[in-house]
Parts: C-alpha cells; structure tokens; sequence
C-alpha cells in the first residue's frame, strides 16, 4: 500500500466512526418521542441498523479497495514503513475524531463527576420513604438518553487514548489481507509459468 | 525554514482561517437576543461579547496568519532542523498541530456557550406574558460550572501544545509499530 492509501484508508476509518456515532446517538429523538406509533420506531430502528452495517463493512472492515478508488497508484512501502504510517495515521485520526467528540460528552462526565455527592441522600430516601429515590425514578425515555450519552463518553475516553485495541486489530486485519494478497499472486504467478 | 515549517504554517494559517469563521455566526446570535429583548443589560452583554468576539478574532488572525512563523517555528523545534528523512519526525509536529486544533474547538465551545446562557438569562429576566410569570432560567447549574471548567482547562492545555499528551501519543504509536513488527515477523515464520 502507498503513503496516499494508507491515509485514505484512515480517514475512511474516521469518517465510518464519525457516522455510527452520528446515526446511534444523535438519531434518539425519534426513540423518544411518544407521538409516533410502534411500527414506523421498528421501520426506523430497522433501516437505521441497515444502514449502519453497511457504514460499517464498507468504512471499516473492507476498506483497502475504497481507499484505493481515493488515492490512486503510488510507490508501496517497506513493511516497517507500512506499519508506522497505518498506526499514526490512524492513530491521528481517531485521537482528533475523540477531540472534536469530547465537548458534547463533558456534560456526561461532570454528571458522573456528581455522582458521589447524590449517593448519601439517594441512600437515606430510600432508607427513609421505602421506595426508590427520586434520582433514579426516570422514565425510559430519560434512561435511554443516559445510556446513550454514557455510551458515548465512553467511546470519546477511549478514542482519545487512540483506540489501541482497534489499531491493533486493524494492523492485523490488514496484515492478513496482504498475507492473502501475496499468496494469491505467487498462485497466479506459478500457473502462469506452468 | 524546511518543508515542516512551510507544512505547519500553512496548518496553522487554515486553523485560524477555520476558527475565524466559526466565531463570526455568534456575534450573529448575540445582537438577535438584543433585539429581541431590548434592555440597558441585554445591550451591555452585547457590547461585551462583541468586544470579546472581536478580541478573539484579532487575536487569532494576528497570532495564526501574522505570526504563523513564528508559531511553526514553535512547534515544529529548533529553526536548522534537517529535512525530514526519518518516517517519525513529522508525527510530534501533526499530533502538536492536531492538539492546537482541538484546543481552539475547546475554547470555542466553551465560550459560545457562556455567551448563550448570560444572552438568555437576560432575555427571560423579568418575562412574563399577561398573567404568567417566567422565571428567569439560571446563568449556569453546578454541572454546567464544572462542564466549562472542565473544558476550559482542557482547551487551555491543548492550546500550549498539550507537550504531555504529544508525548505519551508519540511513544504509545511506536510502540504499537514495534507490536506489529513482531507479528509481521511471526507470519513471515509461519
């Protein structure tokens, strides 16, 4: 892979999580609102997963050829070279795509910053009245939007610490992928010669 | 100068091109709560936050297009720096540019929305409509304070550079290469 690829590989990456992120949490208006019928919220969750998927497979799990298609032709680089530019240009892009994430998740880290200073009074209504405190008597709407902003808290934490598990992950993906290649050629070489 | 330096301060320069008109809207916003409710503190916020929109705009334009060389100088190191040969040098200088963005997104948020809150606050004080009173909604709840604090500091330490942050970014990505070297042997075995 050339230099051009492997950046077009990373920003495909980004743009893949910048758009789940986009479509799981930022589209829970139509989860929450209790105008709209079952069905159309089920039509929408389908469609949504659909989608979704299909991000996913063609931004991050296949994207060699996508990235290809982008940058065009270039000089490959030596397998160590390869490996310096796939990890820092990933690593650069998912550490500014957490970055530019973090703003809207540090309203859910103060709220979980609070959360030492509402357990003593939670603890002592509930002890007191025998019923659960007011704190946690939320309507599913509220504890689907917590779950999802605490969600998302958690994937800006991790990106910002440059998603080390995914790299890793994408490093080997990506290192089968070019193992597979070699061999198919060497395969393809050797019939040609027979 | 070498081609980092050119590489930064052309950065630099569409950072702060970026972030000039990202503030641009908000003085927008901050004369439409004015008209809105006109009052002696509805104006005077006005007057405030266009000043502090115009500080920043200078101070940005001056700091990120006038002195851009300076500031790549900074950033990239010591002026007779070789050209880049090596595949590493131009990773502290992207995660350092990267760091300065991300500052200034900071800031910007934080600001805009300490603007929006004192703007709204003075456009509900005193509201009512006939009968019914509106309370004037709180400048900020604690969470709020301690989110803008928060980000705040963040934004600040990003903004000088974020040198430990590069630091422990630069030495966690080539360890990462090191791991991969390791497996690319391990295949190249089997």
């Amino acid at each position: 892979m050339a230099k051009m690829q492997i950046i077009a590989k990373a920003v495909l990456t980004v743009l893949g999580i910048y758009a789940l992120v986009t479509l799981l949490f930022c589209q829970r208006w139509f989860f929450l609102s209790s105008q709209q019928s079952v069905l159309p919220k089920i039509l929408y969750f389908a469609a949504l997963v659909v989608l979704a998927a299909f991000i996913v497979f063609f931004t991050i799990f296949s994207n060699d050829s996508l990235a290809r298609k982008m940058a065009g032709p270039g000089d490959q680089l030596t397998p160590a070279a390869k490996a310096l530019w796939l990890t820092a240009s990933l690593r650069l892009a998912l550490v500014f795509t957490g970055l530019m994430l973090l703003p809207n998740s540090i309203p859910t880290i103060a709220k979980i910053l609070k959360i030492p200073f509402l357990i003593r009074p939670a603890v002592s209504e509930m002890f007191l009245f025998k019923s659960l405190p007011t704190v946690l008597n939320l309507p599913p709407e509220a504890w689907f939007r917590i779950t999802c902003d605490f969600f998302k808290a958690i994937l800006t934490v991790y990106l910002i610490c440059g998603a080390p598990s995914f790299i890793r992950w994408q490093l080997k993906h990506s290192l089968r992928h070019q193992s597979n290649a070699e061999q198919s050629e060497n395969a393809n070489s050797s019939t040609t010669n027979s | 100068m070498n081609k980092m330096h050119s590489l930064a301060k052309v950065m630099l320069a569409g950072i702060g091109i970026f972030f000039a008109i990202r503030i641009t809207p908000m003085t927008i916003q901050t004369l439409a709560f004015t008209v809105m409710k006109p009052s002696l503190e509805s104006i005077m916020t006005c007057v405030f936050s266009l000043l502090f929109f115009a500080l920043c705009l200078a101070v940005l334009l001056y700091v990120f297009l006038y002195r851009g060389k300076d500031l790549a100088k900074k950033i990239v190191g010591t002026d007779d720096l070789p050209e880049p040969k090596s595949q590493i040098q131009w990773l502290p200088v992207a995660f350092r540019l990267l760091s300065v963005t991300a500052g200034l997104f900071c800031l910007n948020w934080t600001g805009s929305h300490i603007i929006f809150n004192i703007n709204r606050f003075f456009m509900y004080k005193g509201m009512h409509k006939g009968a019914v009173f509106y309370p004037a909604p709180m400048i900020a709840t604690l969470e709020q304070l301690l989110g803008w604090l928060i980000m705040l500091t963040i934004g600040i330490y990003l903004l000088c550079g974020a040198p430990h942050f590069v630091r422990w970014q630069v030495k966690k990505t080539l360890q990462q290469c090191k791991n991969y070297d390791h497996l690319n042997r391990q295949a190249t075995a089997k």
